[in-house]
């Protein structure tokens, strides 16, 4: 069992299979854990707070999203989770490319990047690379 | 605005015009006196003319009253110098009455010798005294001097002896002469024919020397530098008037005075030295008169000519004025805007032009009669007034603003008024004026702009959102499909590839639906010719209760359907079904786990709406209110909701020509308001 977890937070069934292959496929040292929306993965991160469990160490978050989408996620990442996602890299991974949702990332600072789908294991290796030099 | 414009054709000058009957009379003096006024030359002439008349006038008075004077004068001199003249021949006479008497009866002269003397002595004018018996002189005193007339028979001389039978013809006293004396020197002789016994005896006669006549008749001794005396006598012999003093040359155009003196057919002549003399006298007069009314008229004409020049102005810049006056008078009635002069303290209308009475569609004659409180829409008055009051205050000089007028048919009028006051600062206030602009027309098009404007935004604001839509779900297939692919083609087992050929028919599948539901939607935003039925709303209710059966009966949810039986209305059937199916299986789905749903749909023929009330779990409007219509924007933590069924919902009301609103309230319930149209 790797230690460290990517996070896929996305509510097509399709895309979180195809990721997690895609992550398989690139050999990196993470575990994938997904949600299908943003409530899911906040009740998730809640829970394992409490029972001192750390926080994925990367989360790739779609915007569109049932229930609770990308941005209203993040709203309570700032809200409840404050203070505690220090560790954690977030990005977007969106089918979306307006402008407008590009600007949106921006004003959080807690999102490193933002990625237009489709996704394949090269950007999966940068953003690993990323967070591994960031530490 | 140019307000100035129409402040100024209310100049005073309008109501001087208005004249009546004294005014008329005003009118020809000031047209009279106009006349004058711009011609300073003439009035120069006719004032020097007026001048001279009067002056003519005083100068013949006065010709006349020198004459009369001189003539008086005259009269009174020759009247002393006659009654002179008849002293000494009273005198004469008296001597040779005298001397008759010392003729005795037998007709000799007694005492001769002693009182001939006397008489000489005591007389100043006597020069000599003679006895002539039958005609011969025979006594003479003083003898001395006189020797030569002894003898001298008088009656038989041609020269005298006409003289002397006139005497003895009337037996009066006559004086002879003058004429040349025996005794030398030029004289007259007074002869008394003496009577004896009625028998002619001769004469007694006096002798005077023609200068002691003159001497003692004063003639000499009057101022000559004015008049002089002629005396003379018409020659018995010749009949011709002879001359006895100096300065002879004739006189007959001079001025002359005469009195004749019977007792020698003498004639005494007192003549005026110059002929023109009273003429002379009134020639300086006539003269400075002259001057006078020649410098009065050039005085005249040259103060006058200022004022001529002022006048003249004045009546250019009447002329002017009353030009403009027309010209702002037709500016005003003819302004392509409502214009009108209202009292400042009533509001009521003092003048108005014919643009204003056609947008309040009154006519002029109704207008002044009412004012233009009466005349405003409810709603707009209380801020004219208020305007007004600072107006009046002075707070304000004008004020602009749009408001509404009520039109005599009764429709609203929409206007651009400017009112500013007519008065000045510190005056009472009296008018203001007016400016109305119609501008119905405008606020209308203005109206049906915004609402246009509306619809494009919000018609805008959709389109935007459907093509976010539309990209977003397009691609999120899309990538999906590329992932897919890149995987078949690195595929190394036949298992890895059947796993993506499985995975792209679900992608197909779902890119099906997606495709299927914009198809639905764009067919709602591009259906422009719709048919429209009369439709039993509360029929339509149960047909949609009929088909959601079976998920009401899992969900053990009341449908109250509250609509009176008899309603309809005009709407699409196929629209009409889908909006009552999408929003009570809506309120179905998304009940409260804790309660049974109860849903009321109800209907309001006033406003035209239908109610849909539920108590499910709600909606955070604050939070999600945007997003409730989105397509596939879903915010309800229930598996079901793709969220495409109310925005498809709204587009179909919108293009009823409704609208839908949401009352919601989070865990207790939501309401629907469909607007019909």
């Amino acid at each position: 069992m790797k230690n460290k977890v990517i996070c896929i937070i996305d509510d097509d069934p399709i895309y979180q299979l195809l990721i997690n292959k895609i992550i398989a496929m690139s050999e990196t040292e993470y575990d994938v854990v997904s949600f299908k929306n943003g409530k899911e993965a906040l009740d998730s991160f809640k829970a394992d707070l409490e029972k001192n469990k750390k926080m994925p160490e990367i989360i790739l978050l779609d915007i569109e999203m049932p229930i609770m989408d990308g941005w209203d996620f993040m709203t309570q990442i700032e809200k409840s989770l404050s203070g505690k996602t220090d560790q954690t890299a977030i990005y977007i991974v969106s089918s979306s490319i307006a402008y407008e949702d590009k600007e949106k990332a921006k004003t959080f600072p807690e999102i490193m990047g933002y990625f237009s789908k489709p996704i394949d294991s090269s950007k999966i290796l940068e953003i690993t690379k990323h967070v591994t030099k960031g530490e | 605005m140019k307000l100035f414009f129409f402040i100024t054709f209310m100049n005073p000058y309008i109501l001087l015009t208005r004249s009546n009957n004294s005014m008329s009379f005003k009118k020809t003096w000031t047209k009279f006196s106009k006349w004058f006024l711009t011609r300073p030359n003439t009035t120069g002439a006719l004032a020097s003319l007026l001048l001279l008349i009067l002056l003519s006038v005083v100068i013949g008075l006065r010709y006349r009253v020198i004459k009369e004077n001189q003539q008086h004068e005259m009269s009174n001199i020759i009247n002393v110098v006659h009654q002179n003249i008849q002293q000494v021949l009273k005198n004469s006479y008296t001597a040779t009455l005298t001397l008759a008497m010392t003729i005795n009866d037998k007709g000799i002269p007694e005492n001769f010798d002693i009182i001939a003397p006397q008489l000489v002595n005591s007389n100043a004018s006597i020069d000599a005294v003679q006895l002539v018996p039958g005609g011969i002189i025979k006594y003479v005193y003083p003898l001395n001097g006189n020797e030569s007339a002894i003898n001298y028979d008088i009656l038989n001389t041609p020269s005298v002896q006409k003289e002397a039978r006139k005497s003895i013809k009337t037996k009066l006293i006559y004086f002879a002469g003058p004429l040349k004396l025996k005794q030398g020197g030029i004289g007259v002789v007074g002869r008394l024919p003496v009577f004896k016994n009625n028998k002619f005896w001769g004469f007694s006669a006096v002798i005077i020397k023609l200068e002691t006549l003159f001497k003692l008749s004063g003639i000499e001794s009057i101022n000559n530098s004015k008049y002089y005396f002629q005396f003379s006598k018409v020659n018995p012999d010749t009949h011709k008037e002879e001359f006895y003093l100096p300065e002879k040359e004739d006189f007959s155009k001079k001025y002359y005075q005469t009195i004749t003196i019977p007792d020698g057919d003498w004639k005494l002549y007192l003549i005026a030295r110059e002929k023109n003399g009273i003429l002379h006298q009134v020639t300086t007069s006539t003269i400075l008169g002259l001057l006078l009314a020649l410098m009065s008229g050039l005085w005249v004409a040259s103060i006058m000519k200022k004022p001529a020049k002022l006048q003249l102005q004045i009546y250019e810049q009447a002329k002017k004025i009353l030009y403009n006056e027309a010209e702002f008078k037709t500016i005003f009635e003819q302004a392509p805007v409502g214009i009108a002069r209202v009292d400042a303290q009533n509001g009521n209308f003092i003048t108005v032009n014919d643009e204003y009475c056609r947008i309040l569609g009154y006519t002029e004659s109704e207008l002044i009669q009412m004012n233009f409180q009466s005349l405003t829409h409810p709603d707009d008055v209380e801020d004219d007034i208020a305007n007004m009051d600072l107006l009046k205050k002075g707070v304000i000089n004008e004020f602009d603003k749009e408001k509404r007028y009520i039109h005599k048919s009764g429709r609203t009028v929409w206007v651009n008024l400017i009112v500013s006051k007519l008065w000045k600062k510190n005056e009472t206030p009296t008018n203001n004026i007016a400016i109305i602009e119609d501008i119905t027309e405008k606020k209308r098009a203005e109206e049906e702009l915004k609402q246009s404007f509306e619809i494009v935004s919000e018609q805008n604001k959709r389109l935007l959102n459907f093509s976010y839509i539309v990209s977003h779900n397009l691609r999120s297939h899309t990538s999906n499909i590329e992932t897919i692919s890149s995987f078949l083609e690195t595929a190394e087992t036949k298992d890895e590839r059947d796993e993506m050929i499985g995975l792209l028919k679900k992608v197909s599948a779902s890119l099906n639906e997606t495709m299927s539901n914009l198809n639905e939607v764009v067919s709602i935003r591009t259906n422009i010719n719709l048919t429209i039925e009369r439709l039993n709303l509360h029929e339509y209710i149960e047909k949609a209760k009929t088909v959601l059966t079976e998920q009401i009966a899992k969900k053990k949810a009341t449908i109250y359907n509250e609509v009176d039986p008899t309603i309809e209305v005009k709407y699409n059937t196929a629209y009409l079904e889908s909006i009552l199916l999408n929003f009570i299986s809506n309120a179905v789905r998304y009940s409260h786990p804790d309660r049974k749903p109860e849903i009321f749909i109800s209907y309001d023929s006033d406003s035209k709406t239908m109610k849909i009330k539920d108590n499910g779990i709600g909606i955070d409007m604050a939070k999600n209110g945007d997003k409730l219509f989105g397509m596939y924007k879903t915010f309800n933590n229930n598996p079901d909701s793709k969220g495409i069924g109310l925005f498809i919902t709204k587009s179909q009301v919108e293009a009823m020509g409704g609208k839908i609103e949401t009352e919601s309230e989070l865990n207790k319930g939501t309401t629907f308001t469909i607007y019909f149209k």
